[in-house]
């Protein structure tokens, strides 16, 4: 079982690293996201460090839901997912491993450029670490709920305009206490409670979003 | 590979959104033995090979090994055999040989390089090991998926109109590859309009088993 995880991951990184783009787009797409609000909004420094972790977290929902279409439909279209069904291992583990390459592969990019953003905005050096900490518990519910959706819109026809439709508003709660702690942390407020509703939504959405992605998958598959 | 097994479908429907595709439908294959499915376009060879894999399953009646339903243990049938579809199931960017190992590596049977070497050079594939896939003609690419069963080792290959695509060469190297199989105690279910010659084998003709509402067309 631990095989057929690690195979799986193997398998995912192996197609992301030879593809390329994937990864490069989720990265250059957060960086120019995250640079168009200065331009727009004009250099007053206080505005800046204000609106900082809530343009990082826009950024950083919008730019790993633009690789998670590709995860199940490439394999869907090409005739893979219905190998990886009926490979002789539980297809919650499958699923499991795919939406955690996607996390490896879209939220830890995420993760190591946004004080980069920080360093733009001027975020107070001080409230960084609960920065990254906030994207680190939140990205990965952004790959899992990102996941469930993708499931529920494979093989549909305008499943580009169906995705964002359906992941969107399942985000907001992440988005919702991930710029809280954020935000907290740079008012000097308490910034666990945020956090943990974070830990909170992402243990949630790990122990609920592998089995409800197999389960849609299969259905797809029927 | 295990002695004596038998693989058994028992009066079997089928429906696909609402329309029934056939019913009373029996099948049964042995150790050593092939399945042949024959029956016009829309007959429902491809949803009775879904059936088998366990992709799909029956509105009634049951698929079943000797030692129990396919539904009860998924793992235990996946484990046992090889599906091949319509689609090669195979990554452009990934080069012959790394889909054929990422592939194995992930259904978990025993790495081997000999066995997929041997696959390959037996679908007349070893110059092309290196070759991104994306880089292969459909025929080739055909060999590639088909190649997938010998390097797999499952007891039962399931064929869903494996002729398509390849040249002459190729289907003789798909007949004595089933005939190897079938020696070794294997078994072959193989969904086909083309005339293909793999000596004895059982038939299943779908058109005894459609609807009434296609009975008048006969």
């Amino acid at each position: 079982m631990i095989i057929a995880f690690k195979s799986t991951i193997h398998r995912e990184l192996i197609l992301v690293f030879r593809r390329g783009s994937d990864l490069c787009l989720t990265v250059i797409f957060f960086l120019l996201v995250a640079i168009l609000f200065p331009l727009a909004l004009g250099p007053d420094q206080r505005l800046l460090a204000q609106i900082g972790p809530g343009v990082i977290w826009v950024s950083a929902l919008l730019s790993s839901m633009l690789t998670i279409d590709r995860l199940f439909n490439a394999d869907f279209e090409d005739g893979s997912l219905e190998q990886l069904a009926t490979s002789p291992h539980p297809f919650i583990i499958i699923v499991f491993a795919k939406l955690s390459a996607h996390w490896l592969t879209s939220g830890l990019p995420i993760l190591f450029f946004s004080p980069v953003i920080g360093i733009f905005y001027g975020i107070p050096l001080s409230s960084y670490p609960v920065l990254i900490s906030s994207i680190a518990l939140g990205t990965p519910a952004l790959s899992m709920i990102g996941g469930v959706s993708a499931a529920l819109s494979l093989g549909a026809r305008r499943r580009g305009v169906l995705l964002p439709l359906l992941a969107l508003p399942l985000l907001i709660p992440v988005l919702i206490f991930g710029t809280a702690a954020a935000n907290a942390a740079i008012l000097g407020t308490p910034v666990a409670p945020s956090l943990l509703l974070l830990g909170g939504v992402l243990m949630a959405t790990l122990a609920v979003a592998p089995s409800i992605t197999s389960i849609t998958i299969k259905q797809a598959l029927n | 590979m295990i002695g004596c097994m038998k693989f058994v479908g028992e009066n079997l429907t089928c429906n696909r959104s609402g329309r029934e595709i056939f019913s009373r439908l029996h099948f049964e294959v042995g150790s050593g033995e092939a399945l042949l499915i024959t029956g016009k376009n829309g007959a429902g060879k491809t949803s009775l090979l879904r059936l088998m894999t366990g992709l799909s399953r029956p509105v009634t009646g049951s698929i079943h090994w000797d030692d129990g339903d396919i539904s009860c243990f998924p793992e235990r049938h996946c484990q046992r055999m090889s599906y091949v579809g319509h689609a090669d199931a195979l990554k452009s960017v990934l080069t012959v040989s790394e889909n054929l190992h990422l592939w194995i590596a992930i259904r978990g049977t025993t790495q081997s390089k000999e066995l997929v070497n041997e696959a390959l050079s037996t679908y007349g594939l070893s110059d092309l090991r290196d070759t991104p896939v994306g880089e292969l003609s459909t025929g080739q690419r055909r060999r590639v998926a088909l190649a997938r069963l010998l390097a797999a080792d499952s007891l039962m290959w399931l064929l869903d109109e494996p002729t398509i695509a390849l040249d002459d060469e190729a289907i003789v190297i798909l007949i004595n590859s089933i005939n190897q199989h079938r020696r070794q105690g294997g078994m072959a279910v193989i969904a086909t309009n083309a005339p293909i010659d793999i000596g004895p084998e059982r038939l299943l003709d779908m058109r005894r088993h459609q609807g009434d509402d296609f009975d008048n067309s006969f």
